[in-house]
């Protein structure tokens, strides 16, 4: 694209960013009428600045703290025995209560089911309130590939160490009982593991 | 408003690619600095879509589990933008669709369709520059990004402090990099439909 030997790019820049003194703005856009070039220069720089520019929305910051911590998840804090080197970090794929709900607490039902997919295994959650206050939850590890590994589940608690811990039966069903709270659900399937964060269960 | 800018750090200045492979390498700081360049073009997705917080965070935390998954697998590091606002559309959907299933919705999300189509233009505009914008070199990075994307009106000062770049050189300095932009723009197999001013015209 050439505009006019005798006008510089950056005057042209100048010119679209209101940065060049008036009255060699407005000779520049009266040559443009005549200069389709120059024109078509100035129209280009004005759109790619204005895309760069575009308004955009700054997320929360509990959206930042939950992004941030996944690199956390992903690289240090598995419990022992948990191989760090398979992790994978599974999709919700499912959720029967609240719909707009996909990580987080926001239905209040007695039961419900929650689904997460990675690409070897799916894992469903249904989950009962109990009567005196905890909830039961049943598992199910669907491995896509034929295995004879063992599968291990552990739910931790956010911010503790603890783990509430199982082990899956020759069918991949299991069963705990866990408070309500926030739950990190680990799953490891011989030298793989499987991690869904911050679940809340209740 | 003027704003000053801090020197950048190094963190701020590292390439997308470099970003990628500390976050591999477990680097936290890395992972924080993508999230921090990145986050506002993701979270915009769910927000253009009329969704609330509450939903946008869910998605905004999908998104990002779902890169801590495939930064093994990124070839292009530029076309990482592309890949962050696609897949963030298809979370949006996936949710927009579950809403709408239950809830018998279908007619509010062919109304969320129809109010995003101009923004999302808009957005494809932008997630192209930072593409380009991804395949210059460090210098050009650092001072197109505190020129045209930080909040508030650059301080040629600030930028100078910031970028170790003499007051007098930024104007020039920005003329050359908006060109490497463009020439990089232009090559980008969807800039003739973006941004049909690029378009020779010869």
């Amino acid at each position: 694209m050439n505009a006019d030997h005798n006008i510089t790019f950056e005057t042209i820049v100048g010119h679209v960013t209101g940065e060049l003194p008036a009255d060699q703005s407005a000779t520049l856009a009266q040559q443009a009428e005549a200069n389709a070039s120059l024109a078509r220069m100035i129209a280009a720089i004005r759109s790619v600045i204005t895309a760069l520019r575009e308004p955009q929305d700054n997320p929360t910051e509990a959206a930042l703290a939950r992004a941030r911590q996944l690199i956390d998840l992903q690289v240090g804090v598995l419990p022992f025995g948990f191989e760090p080197a398979g992790l994978v970090i599974a999709e919700l794929v499912e959720d029967t209560r609240d719909p707009s709900s996909m990580y987080g607490l926001r239905g209040e039902a007695t039961a419900y089911q929650l689904s997460f997919e990675a690409d070897y295994a799916e894992v469903h959650l249904h989950v009962t309130s109990e009567a005196g206050g905890n909830c039961r939850v049943r598992g199910q590890v669907d491995v896509f590939e034929p295995s004879n590994d063992d599968i291990r589940v552990a739910l931790r608690r956010s911010g503790r160490e603890a783990l509430i811990e199982t082990e899956a039966d020759d069918t991949g069903q299991f069963k705990l009982e866990v408070e309500p709270a926030t739950y990190d659900v680990i799953v490891s399937v011989g030298l793989r593991t499987l991690l869904v964060p911050s679940v809340e269960i209740g | 408003m003027f704003t000053a800018y801090p020197p950048m750090s190094h963190q701020q200045s590292e390439s997308d690619a470099d970003l990628i492979h500390g976050c591999i390498a477990g680097d936290a700081d890395c992972w924080n600095d993508l999230i921090n360049r990145y986050g506002a073009l993701v979270y915009s997705v769910p927000k253009r879509l009329g969704l609330n917080d509450s939903d946008a965070e869910d998605i905004f935390q999908a998104v990002f589990s779902i890169l801590t998954n495939r930064l093994h697998s990124i070839d292009d590091p530029q076309a990482l933008p592309k890949w962050l606002i696609t897949t963030a559309r298809r979370e949006c959907w996936r949710h927009l669709r579950r809403m709408a299933r239950r809830d018998e919705l279908e007619s509010e999300a062919n109304r969320h369709a129809e109010v995003q189509d101009d923004g999302d233009k808009a957005l494809d505009r932008h997630v192209a520059v930072r593409s380009a914008l991804a395949g210059l070199g460090p210098r050009c990075r650092d001072l197109l990004t505190l020129l045209f994307l930080s909040p508030g009106r650059p301080d040629y000062e600030g930028v100078s402090a910031a970028l170790g770049i003499p007051v007098g050189s930024i104007g020039p300095t920005r003329a050359r990099c908006l060109s490497k932009l463009l020439a990089q723009l232009h090559a980008l197999p969807a800039a003739p439909e973006l941004f049909p001013e690029l378009a020779s015209g010869d």
